[in-house]
């Protein structure tokens, strides 16, 4: 039919297809992430990638064909998985959770695969946020092993983030006996944090803590948990000074990090979250709280940082993870001042799990939408289970009984 | 949170070297379009992904540089297409693959690889089977982007589906209708075919001589009585060629519309046929013809020929209604005016005869008159 346009009618197709043009170059230039241009590099010295000295002796060196390879054994399979955890919680990188999880092979999909497989499956879906999944497995490998220290403790871990609180004392409690005193502390006090009792849970872990035979991890460890325990109760110089001791254990604690960047954020010490966490860009969660700082700055970095953010995000949305809802809602309501988007993902967040940070952004969203009726059950939670933070308690106040 | 324990048991001093680039699950990017052949385009896999599968670097010093990539960029691609399918309904299709560079993604450095996949048979549908590196990380997600047609649908691979048909994009029924509406007020040939028709409407033929109608009535049912003639027609012709069952070649049925559009002028001036009804509906099936080249366009297919056809066709009356609507005022002036059956009749018929006649020669012989 092309032959038929006469030139005026050509011009007429003009008009759309420029149209189209403009559309099709507005939708590329929005999805940048997939579709920067591919480059050649000039010189065959150019790096272009840095390795993590995790993969230099990996049990994938060579090529492995899982279908083609004998079946594993349990102990073996539960090993490699175990390596890649262990990877997974130095780095964060949730690159070494998949593989974690390919190194548990057919035990993955198993409905009941043995023990150890159990309460590594359970790790590998806790850090994905699976929390009934990994429950189930912890329950399976309990109704097996009784006696699993590492099962109790992981279980009441999820029930606590759940905010199932007796059912996490229950599991503290049959930890007695099994394990150092100590972890059995730990266990309660992250409980009686939020509960109520955060500052008898301080003291019993100070106490605990001072006890003879605890190793330098086992004291960062109690170090961390008692600097959120301080945070609670509103001891803002004691809970720096247990964060910054975990650091200067180990520099490299990102959980650490993250907490005492937010108890910096809160006092507005913006240029030492800079300080703090100027080369710590790779985890989400701590580009987002440098993000942060540098808006209050007025940094330079804070657009390019800004975009960085939004192309990981929008990179989550592409695979469809929604790992990352806490994060995504704090990015949408402190750094895109959408709060009516950012409630929406802080209560999508709420139903997933209840710690104190998840309290916190759906209250302050629900604030800053105009909508404190949308986060009614979120402050239930929170004055039901008698959650002592300050911050919370401030948003509280403004949010009818 | 009570941090996992594993990480004070098992607590290993590895530095994390800090670096640019995110921690990210392990992503592929698909960037596919289809094409009359099957489907071109990009395929980005990370080096950080590449490395356990394949062994990127060489020398053993935590980095990959341009040179170790290059030397095994023949493992990667037949690795790399070894574990991505295509297969249309007529059987499998072929693809090449060829490395076109390093492209940057939030998590470092990927290899992008230029896709082409030539499907057997007419390849309406494609189902893709994606296999990479599930083996190595079960986490690992295919994100697939698919466009058809301007355009684009997102998939996800993941281990438990490796599988996805990219069946054609059906576009919504409000969106065929706006292009009959579309086509009919952007294709002037139907709409002067129509005023050709429609400007006789107002007078009646009395012993060779035009003369007004008695009644604006009257003339109401004689454009109604046209009109439907043409839709009948039109929509008869539509349906055959959109179902395949008469195809004509478009120079043929371009040039008969135009000349459909001469011979309804001509009908105006030398009146042979009395009843506008049968002119309306025996040149109406030619343009059913041409309506359906449009259509060929959208692509009609199976389960939703009927609803497209049955669209467009309410698109194409809908706009012709309008144009209708819009004549009948200036109609109801015109029947009071004298002079119209002795004047403006004939020249309105002329001028369109005119334009008529140049479209069919610049149809029939492939020509540029009117630029």
């Amino acid at each position: 039919m092309a032959f038929a346009l006469g030139r005026r009618r050509a011009w007429l197709l003009a008009v759309p297809l420029l149209l189209l043009a403009l559309a099709a170059a507005f939708t590329l230039s929005r999805s940048a992430p997939a579709n920067a241009a591919p480059y050649v590099p000039k010189t065959d010295e150019e790096v272009l990638e840095t390795l993590p000295g995790s993969m230099a002796n990996n049990w994938l060196r060579s090529p492995v064909d899982a279908t083609s390879e004998e079946p594993l054994d349990a102990t073996t399979a539960a090993a490699r998985a175990h390596v890649e955890l262990t990877h997974y919680q130095e780095s964060a990188d949730p690159r070494y959770l998949g593989r974690a999880e390919a190194a548990l092979g057919n035990f993955w999909d198993q409905p009941a695969p043995p023990e150890p497989v159990l309460v590594l499956r359970a790790r590998i879906r806790q850090s994905n946020h699976e929390f009934s999944a990994a429950l189930k497995d912890l329950d399976q490998a309990l109704a097996v092993s009784p006696s699993d220290a590492q099962a109790l403790l992981d279980r009441a871990n999820i029930q606590t983030v759940l905010g199932r609180y007796p059912a996490a004392l229950k599991d503290c409690q049959s930890l007695e006996g099994l394990t150092a005193p100590l972890y059995v502390v730990v266990c309660r006090a992250a409980v009686g944090g939020m509960t109520g009792s955060a500052r008898a849970a301080a003291s019993d872990l100070s106490r605990a803590l001072m006890a003879a035979g605890v190793t330098p991890e086992e004291e960062s460890w109690g170090e961390s948990v008692l600097g959120e325990l301080s945070t609670r109760i509103g001891n803002d110089t004691a809970a720096e000074a247990h964060f910054r001791r975990v650091l200067s254990a180990s520099p490299n604690d990102g959980y650490a990090k993250g907490a005492l960047a937010d108890l910096l954020l809160d006092q507005q010490r913006n240029a030492e979250v800079v300080a703090l966490l100027a080369d710590q860009i790779r985890q989400d969660a701590l580009l987002l709280r440098l993000t942060l700082a540098e808006r209050r700055l007025e940094s330079s970095n804070y657009e390019p940082h800004l975009a960085d953010l939004r192309q990981r995000f929008e990179e989550a949305h592409l695979r469809g993870s929604s790992v990352h809802r806490r994060e995504e809602a704090r990015f949408e309501l402190a750094l895109r001042d959408e709060p009516e988007r950012a409630l929406t993902l802080a209560l999508e967040n709420f139903r997933v799990q209840r710690e104190t940070a998840d309290v916190r952004i759906a209250l302050e969203a629900a604030l800053a939408a105009g909508h404190p009726e949308r986060a009614r059950e979120v402050a239930a939670f929170a004055r039901g289970s008698r959650l002592e933070d300050p911050h919370v308690g401030r948003l509280l106040a403004r949010l009818p009984e | 949170m009570i941090r996992a324990l594993a990480s004070v048991v098992f607590a290993l001093l590895l530095l994390v070297p800090a670096l640019a680039s995110a921690h990210k699950p392990s992503d592929s990017y698909l960037m596919l379009e289809k094409t009359a052949t099957g489907l071109e385009g990009r395929w980005d896999i990370a080096l950080r992904d590449l490395e356990p599968a394949i062994g990127l670097d060489a020398d053993h010093d935590g980095m990959v540089n341009w040179g170790e990539l290059k030397a095994r960029l023949p493992v990667i691609t037949a690795y790399a297409v070894a574990r991505l399918h295509a297969r249309s309904s007529a059987g499998g299709c072929a693809m090449s693959a060829r490395a076109q560079g390093v492209v940057a993604h939030s998590d470092g450095k990927y290899l992008a690889l230029a896709l082409e996949l030539r499907c057997p048979g007419e390849p309406a549908s494609v189902t893709l089977v994606y296999d990479l590196l599930f083996d190595i990380d079960a986490q690992h997600r295919g994100v697939l982007r698919y466009t058809d047609d301007g355009k684009m649908q997102p998939f996800v691979f993941s281990k438990a589906r490796r599988s996805i048909e990219l069946s054609r994009v059906t576009p919504r029924f409000t969106a065929i209708v706006r292009l009959g509406i579309e086509h009919i007020l952007s294709g002037f040939d139907h709409l002067l075919f129509l005023t050709a028709l429609l400007l006789p409407a107002v007078l009646r033929r009395r012993n060779g001589v035009w003369e007004p109608a008695t009644d604006f009535r009257s003339v109401l049912l004689d454009v109604l009585r046209t009109v439907t003639a043409f839709t009948v027609a039109h929509s008869l012709t539509l349906a055959l060629s959109a179902a395949h069952w008469v195809v004509l070649p478009s120079r043929f049925v371009e040039s008969a519309i135009a000349a459909s559009i001469v011979l309804a002028a001509l009908n105006n001036l030398f009146p042979v046929l009395d009843a506008d009804r049968s002119l309306a509906f025996g040149l109406g099936l030619l343009h059913g013809f041409g309506f359906a080249a449009v259509l060929a366009d959208v692509g009609l297919s199976g389960r939703s020929f009927l609803r497209t056809l049955f669209g467009f066709n309410l698109g194409v009356e809908i706009g012709q209604l309008a144009v209708v609507i819009a004549l009948l005022p200036v109609l109801h002036v015109l029947r009071r005016s004298p002079r119209y059956p002795t004047w403006g009749l004939p020249v309105a018929s002329t001028a369109v005869m005119l334009v008529a006649c140049v479209w069919l020669v610049e149809r029939a012989f492939d020509l540029k008159i009117i630029s």
